[in-house]
């Protein structure tokens, strides 16, 4: 390790000037894509070799720039502070105190992995959020930054020095999510929402589809029929059924090619105050969560996966907004002995006998099938002014009346709220379910809030605001909710416990 | 300070910002609508139209200026050891309780308005989303600043 000293203003490694080179360029076609069919349109024909010209031209600036950023991109540990120095033009410094810092992650797309570098994202807690990425070091070169910017992160309380004297320092493997497990849970994925993120896709594009196909004379006709009718249900029903068939195949692969590209060889790795998550097929990621910055978890789940005995677990972090979705560490394929093993880790939480329940209001069913019959309606109206056939409206509302009384019924039944100890469990789901778990004196402010609808019928709807995000318990009636709303009002005033 | 058990209301000088506030948007609604009377050429769209849509402000003035008195009367807040609550609302009543171990930090404002009648806005800060997460517009000055003094203390001596 101390073959690498971060005394003295260093560059990155040269293999930078790639991985600026790559981003620039991406950057480019991310902002001018829309362009890019015009490039390859007949009109243009003649003009190709200016366009050509002016491309290259644009990349050897680009080239230029990446180099520049480079030469100007530089860093050091200076004391206390960890120092940025970049740019040319706009220099611009950065220093980040090291008690500031909160993680040190690394991260490997499919380039830096072909030029064997890393790229260090340090992350810092504050009223403004601080983020620097070092795009490409060698990996030795990675660890060693780490360890010295971690060995900084002082213990703040006597408690974390103890723990930290007693516990064995070294990093152990807790959770590998093996080959078939992955297979497992990308074959369980919901992909009925595949499918339906496809279909508006395909709407939305069908336009540019439909050119795209014009040499194909069949699938070109094909598209023409559902783009020119502006729907499906007009269609006869052997295209529809052949329309579905296609989307539902896309709609696998996509899952399959989803889960795979984020969640290969996922494993979980325990170190002193936290879990190290790394995941990924070609962009290899590698989160540090620290315990104390989980505010709650999601444990999200479906009828094949429960069959299968897995679920997926969304870990929420205190952070700001910005980086939240990003950031949203999720660990896909739990089994059940692992989750109840990670609530003990994360809340400290073992199920006990004594769990205290409640439930819902019947009004928030009530309100539920209010709701859902007002966009029934809606429906009905956008069918109306289609000019659907009789028979194609009877159909539509044969299928879909059916469903969304299921569907309501399902999540009345599936709405609850456990207290049990210092943990609030909550589940929710229609089809599949969803169980929330928060240690509750996490809790940042509480509302109890009443439409005048609902003072009428004596029910509330509490909102407990957290570090990341609102968790909404609706429509309980008046006493449970002053109940839960003492409960944890007295909980978050008396705990000695940081909530971070 | 103040009474520690009940609800407290705001100062009642908090009510004729209210009032102001509102006429003060009433007033912008009117003003576009007239404009658009005289811009745009009767021809186009009927006078009939105008009527409606004039009727229709008035109409939404008058119940706006009724309801002040009741969103004012709904506005409370109640300090307590360790929390401070605040009601506000008429057609979704809401109740927030913000406990001082969770407060980053405290302001006071005034704008131009609530400087004339002396009266001042104390925000409260949490880790919460919503990021102001408790806003209590009329108060007294000196009430402001002596809550935000005791919060402060409070959170000092954690």
């Amino acid at each position: 390790m101390s073959n690498y000293s971060f005394d003295e203003l260093g560059r990155q490694s040269p293999k930078g000037i790639v991985i600026n080179y790559g981003v620039l360029l991406y950057k480019l076609v991310k902002s001018f894509w829309v362009f890019i069919p015009i490039v390859f349109s007949d009109s243009i024909d003649n003009k190709l070799n200016y366009i050509l010209g002016l491309l290259g031209i644009l990349a050897l600036v680009l080239l230029i720039v990446a180099v520049v950023q480079y030469l100007y991109f530089k860093f050091k540990i200076d004391g206390e502070y960890f120092v940025l120095n970049q740019g040319m033009i706009f220099k611009k410094k950065t220093s980040i105190p090291l008690d500031r810092i909160q993680s040190v992650n690394f991260k490997q797309n499919l380039i830096h992995q072909l030029i064997n570098v890393t790229q260090v994202e340090i992350q810092t807690a504050g009223a403004k959020d601080i983020e620097v990425s070092i795009k490409a070091i060698s990996r030795q070169k990675a660890e060693a930054l780490k360890k010295r910017l971690e060995s900084n992160i002082v213990p703040t309380s006597l408690d974390e020095i103890k723990s930290e004297a007693v516990e064995v320092n070294e990093d152990k493997l807790i959770y590998k999510l093996s080959f078939s497990e992955l297979l497992k849970v990308s074959f369980s994925e919901n992909h009925i929402r595949s499918f339906f993120w496809i279909v508006a896709i395909f709407f939305s594009f069908s336009y540019q589809i439909r050119d795209f196909f014009k040499g194909l004379d069949f699938v070109g006709e094909a598209i023409n029929y559902v783009v020119d009718n502006k729907s499906l249900f007009t269609g006869s029903l052997l295209l529809l059924g052949f329309a579905f068939i296609i989307g539902l195949i896309i709609s696998i692969i996509v899952s399959f090619a989803r889960v795979f590209l984020r969640h290969f060889d996922q494993n979980v790795v325990k170190r002193n105050d936290g879990i190290q998550v790394s995941e990924g097929l070609f962009t290899r990621r590698e989160d540090v969560l620290k315990i104390k910055k989980i505010q709650y978890s999601v444990t999200v789940t479906n009828p094949v996966k429960q069959k299968l005995g897995i679920q997926t677990i969304k870990i929420r972090q205190a952070g700001s907004a910005k980086t939240k979705k990003k950031k949203l560490v999720q660990l896909v394929g739990v089994k059940n002995e692992f989750l109840s093993k990670l609530n003990e880790l994360f809340f400290n939480y073992r199920p006990s006998d004594t769990k205290e329940t409640f439930k819902p209001s019947r009004y928030y069913l009530f309100r539920m099938f209010v709701r859902t019959f007002i966009l029934l309606i809606l429906l009905n109206c956008i069918i109306f002014l289609n000019q659907f056939s009789a028979m194609n409206w009877v159909l539509a509302n044969a299928l879909i009346i059916p469903i969304a009384i299921i569907m309501v019924l399902l999540k009345f039944k599936k709405t609850y709220f456990d207290f049990d100890g210092k943990t609030l469990l909550i589940g929710s789901g229609k089809i599949g379910t969803i169980t929330t778990v928060i240690e509750y004196f996490k809790t940042q402010n509480i509302t109890y809030s009443q439409s005048f609808i609902q003072k009428r019928r004596g029910v509330v709807t509490l909102k407990l605001q957290t570090a990341s995000g609102v968790i909404k318990l609706p429509c309980l009636h008046e006493e449970d909710a002053r109940t839960i709303q003492e409960r944890i009002v007295s909980e978050v005033e008396s705990s000695t416990k940081d909530w971070i | 300070m103040n009474d520690q058990q009940t609800f407290n209301s705001l100062d009642s000088n908090f009510f004729k910002i209210m009032i102001i506030k509102r006429l003060i948007f009433i007033f912008v609604l009117l003003a576009v609508v007239v404009f658009g009377y005289f811009r745009i050429e009767s021809s186009k769209v009927s006078g009939i139209a105008f009527v409606l849509i004039g009727s229709g402000v008035i109409v939404l003035s008058v119940l706006i200026l009724f309801l002040t008195k009741f969103y004012f009367r709904n506005k409370k807040y109640r300090l307590f050891d360790k929390n401070i609550t605040y009601q506000e609302g008429v057609l979704v009543h809401n109740e927030t309780v913000v406990p001082f171990s969770r407060i980053q930090h405290v302001e006071i404002d005034e704008g131009p308005l609530e400087r004339y009648f002396s009266l001042a806005t104390l925000s409260v800060y949490t880790a919460g989303d919503s990021g102001k997460d408790l806003k209590i517009s009329g108060l007294k000055i000196d009430l402001a600043q002596e809550i935000k003094d005791y919060i402060t203390n409070y959170i000092k001596d954690e």
